[in-house]
This record gives C-alpha cells, structure tokens and sequence, in this order.
C-alpha cells in the first residue's frame, strides 16, 4: 500500500504498559486458532477450493489417525509428514474434532 | 511559524469535526468495542477477517488505498504466462460482505494518546486496538537505483504496475537477451520469489526466446530451496539460468538504466530487461508511525504482535521482527490469526495471551509441471518463533512427484486467498 509520506504522523512518544509476558510454557490450545493453520492450503473449514485434498468429510478419528500416521512415517506425502511432526497428540485430537464431519 | 501553527490548528478543528461524524457514519450505535486496521494484504486482510471471526461484537475497520489487491504470490507465474493479473487481483468485498467497514483511504497520522488514526479525506477512526500490516519499501541504497529509474528497470517487488511493466519488457526482448535479476540483501519479502522468479522468466524464454538467458547476479551467498532450485534449472533449463554468487562477483555496485547496465564487482552486464530488486525495510507508515526500530523492521511481543514501542499497535506481516519465521504472505496470515486472537483477548479483559503455533508453507514453480516446497511450524516462546517441524522437497524426486507438487502450489494460492479475502 501507499502512505502519503509528506505528511507527518502525529504521534505523540507514549510510554508503553507492558501487556503481561506470556509465559514459555503456556502453549496455545484454541482448537479455532491451532486450526487456522490448515486452513491456509486445505481451505476454510477444511473445504478446499482447489488442489488440495478437502478434509471436512473425513470424521475426527480419521484425520486423528491420519495426522498420527503422517507423523509417525506411517503414511506416505509428499509435506504432511513433515507438518505433522509439529503436533503432539493433545493438539491433533483438537484440530481432528475441529475440522471432523459432525 | 505563524502559518505553521494555524495549518495545525486547521487540522485539529479538521480532525475535531471527523471524529464527530465518524461516531455516526462509520461507528454508527454499535456498541462493540473498536478495531482498526491499516493495510489490505495478506496481513491486514486477514487480521480484518479474524478479529472479527474471534469477536462477533468487534467493529472492524479496514484501510486501505487500493480498491483491489494485487498478489506477489503467483506474479511470478503471471510472468511466465501461466496465468493471467486477473488471476492474481482481488477486490475487498469479501471483507464487506463479512461485515468489515472497508475504507479506502490513506492514513495522514495516527495518534497513539487519543487512540485514534486520522485518514487524508479527514475521517478520524478511534481505536481501542490497532493493527497495521504495512509491507515493506525500498531503501535505494544502491547507485544509480532510484524510484524513478524503477520505470525503465522494474523491481516488481510490490506487484501491480511494476509487474505488468516487466512481463511487457519480457515480451518485447529480441530472442538472444539477457535479462538480469538482482536479488536484494536479507532480509526481505519471499526468500525464494527471486529464484521462482528466474525459474518462471525461464520458462516464458525457453518457449518463446530459446536463445535467451537468465542471469542472476546474487549480493549474497546463499538462498532459500537452493539445492532444489539448482537441480531443477539444470534438468529443466540445462545452462539457461546462471546465478553468481556474491563472492563470485553477484554484488551490484551501481545501475546504469541510460545503458541498462549492471555494474558488479568484478565485470559490467548488459541486460535486455534488468529486474532490479531493491533492499528493503519495514512500509512507510511503520516509520512515520515510529514503529521501527534502527534497523527500519518493527519490534513486536511475538504472543500479542503488540509494538514494543507503541502501546495498543499492533504490527504484523513482512514489516514486524518474528524472529525465526521468513517474511512471507502465509507468514502474515498466521502473523494477523495469532494477533486477531489476541487482541480478541486482550479487548475481553484477558490477563495473558498463550503463545501461539504459526506455520508457512510456500511452493515455488520451477516449471509448469516442477514444483518445490519449504514447510515449518512454529511454536512461540518469550523471545522466538521455535521451529518445531519443517523442511523441504527431497532432492532427486521422481518427475511425477514434481508434477503433483506444481498442482499444489495453484491449490495452496486458491485456498489462502479464500481464507485472506474471502474471494
């Protein structure tokens, strides 16, 4: 985008209120958020426009099991083998219920 | 002095009378709290659609010059003719038809004390948080390389006219040219693109102008997918493409667009079409907006995307610091889905935000039927983006793998672009 640079912001110095540290630990689990991440290539709500496989048909045990066999080189792929391996077991059951045909 | 100060004083009782009918004509009685975004690409589009996804109730506003957006995903393919600038433009009403006030606009200054962002039409839009996407701009750090010359010597870096100029000098070369890319120091927006880039120039040449060639003349050493891009410009391209290094004498030292020269370290080039591509820094409105730190790229809480240095701004996309993940389009859109989460919380009164998993996954198209991947999640802790999975394509793969992976990278860009503009 294009920003006018002629003209000067008026922003006035204030001190930033540091928001609260999120501690290292604390991972986020929002089934919506960890989701959103699959959405980019699968589509939203899983309903691919495109080349890329759907998953909103499939129930949550299959791609549980699914997200497991990829990460474990169970199953063959040609990326999900690799983008599985980001996921424990705690969040694929999140994404896998998120996205699974009710 | 005394004109100064009565054009401020103009411009406050200006920007008085926008606030008090921005309450009605924009805000309207709804009694939600206020988001406002500055930037309709990958970032700010889909910060728009999430805040507002993770929070019915939050009025989003969205400003952005342009009345349609132009990608740099699949510009390169736009170039090697796959597609066509249709393909790769995109209006916002996906984002109206979401419930977004789409504004199109240019931001004349935003004030962090009253919470409010000031446009140049004089609509002033309180906030309670803010989240700009601004890209990137040029530093024109490199002789001879000025905004002006970039209307003989493309960048093509922001895509849009930039693009449409190159792909037009492509077609009109003689068959026996040279073209020439420089790709910029990093760090800087889509590792890979200069290198799909030359991959897809390669290909309009081998269909169109068989005798012609490609050289990039790199100021770095290494690459993103380099391997994987060597290999596929030898087996497709046989000596077509030529990528020098910067030890090897890629570093540009000065543009000569009378001559349409590159001047390097060791040798001068002429060039039939020169692809200049600028180093770069954080947008426009990250600088005027004091967002940036002295290297010009915006600090950020990497939970929140919060400024560091501005409270209640957010910054993300190719112009925050995330360290650990590249500058990318799918980086922006997790980016903004992490942000728009929390400033959801945030506004509901949270106390903490946990730090989010963001991923990318990019394809780059060495040919219509080559495609490459680079993949990685990440987990955030205090100070990083941790890479917790990731990779990318195997070398040596048999031809029909590399085929179904150049189906999925048109189906990697129909499916984020839906996510992103709900077009």
């Amino acid at each position: 985008m294009h920003i006018k640079t002629s003209l000067a912001v008026g922003l006035f110095a204030v001190a930033v209120l540091p928001f609260a540290p999120t501690s290292a630990s604390a991972q986020n689990m929002n089934p919506e958020l960890l989701a959103s991440n699959c959405v980019v290539c699968h589509g939203p709500n899983g309903e691919s426009v495109s080349h890329i496989p759907a998953i909103n048909a499939l129930n949550a045990n299959e791609i549980s099991d699914r997200m497991r066999e990829f990460r474990d080189g169970k199953r063959a792929a040609t990326i999900m083998d690799k983008i599985a391996k980001g996921y424990n077991d705690a969040q694929i059951d999140l994404i896998a219920e998120h996205f699974g045909a009710k | 002095m005394t004109i100064k100060n009565t054009r401020r004083q103009f411009l406050k009782a200006t920007a008085a009378t926008g606030a008090a009918i921005s309450a009605f004509s924009i805000v309207g009685c709804a009694a939600g709290p206020n988001v406002v975004v500055i930037g309709g690409g990958f970032g700010g589009s889909t910060a728009a659609r999430y805040v507002k996804k993770f929070g019915p109730n939050v009025n989003v506003t969205l400003i952005e010059p342009k009345t349609s957006y132009v990608t740099c995903p699949f510009s390169n393919a736009y170039l090697g003719g796959l597609v066509d600038f249709q393909y790769i433009t995109h209006t916002y009403d996906g984002l109206v038809a979401d419930g977004i006030n789409v504004v199109h606009d240019t931001v004349s200054g935003i004030d962090a004390n009253t919470k409010s962002v000031t446009l140049s039409g004089g609509t002033v839009l309180n906030y309670d948080r803010l989240i700009v996407s601004p890209g990137i701009d040029f530093k024109w750090d490199v002789p001879g390389y000025t905004e002006e010359t970039s209307a003989k010597i493309p960048h093509a870096w922001k895509a849009g006219d930039q693009t449409k100029l190159l792909k037009a000098q492509l077609e009109a070369m003689d068959d026996g040219g040279v073209v020439i890319i420089c790709p910029p120091k990093d760090p800087f927006r889509c590792p890979p693109g200069p290198y799909e880039r030359a991959s897809m120039i390669a290909h309009y040449l081998k269909t169109n102008k068989p005798k012609s060639k490609v050289l990039i003349l790199d100021r770095k050493d290494k690459f993103s997918k380099q391997g994987l891009f060597v290999e596929g410009w030898g087996k497709v391209y046989g000596g077509m493409v030529e990528w020098v290094s910067s030890a090897q004498g890629g570093m540009v030292e000065g543009i000569d667009a009378a001559n349409m020269t590159v001047k390097a370290e060791f040798d001068t080039h002429k060039g039939a079409v020169i692809n200049f591509i600028p180093n770069q820094v954080a947008g426009m409105l990250a600088h005027s907006a004091g967002l940036t730190n002295d290297k010009g790229w915006c600090p950020v809480n990497i939970s929140t995307f919060e400024s560091t240095i501005i409270a209640g701004v957010h910054v993300v996309g190719d112009a925050s610091i995330a360290p650990g993940m590249p500058k990318s389009g799918n980086a922006a859109n997790s980016q903004a889905k992490a942000c728009a989460w929390a400033v959801v919380q945030m506004l509901n009164g949270a106390a903490s935000v946990d730090a989010p998993m963001t991923s990318n996954t990019c394809w780059s198209l060495i040919s219509p039927d080559y495609g490459i991947h680079v993949t990685a999640v990440w987990q955030a802790n205090e100070a990083e983006f941790v890479s917790v999975s990731g990779g990318v394509s195997g070398s040596n793969l048999p031809d029909a793998t590399r085929k179904l992976e150049a189906g999925f990278a048109p189906g990697w860009y129909d499916n984020i672009v839906k996510d992103t503009w709900n077009v």
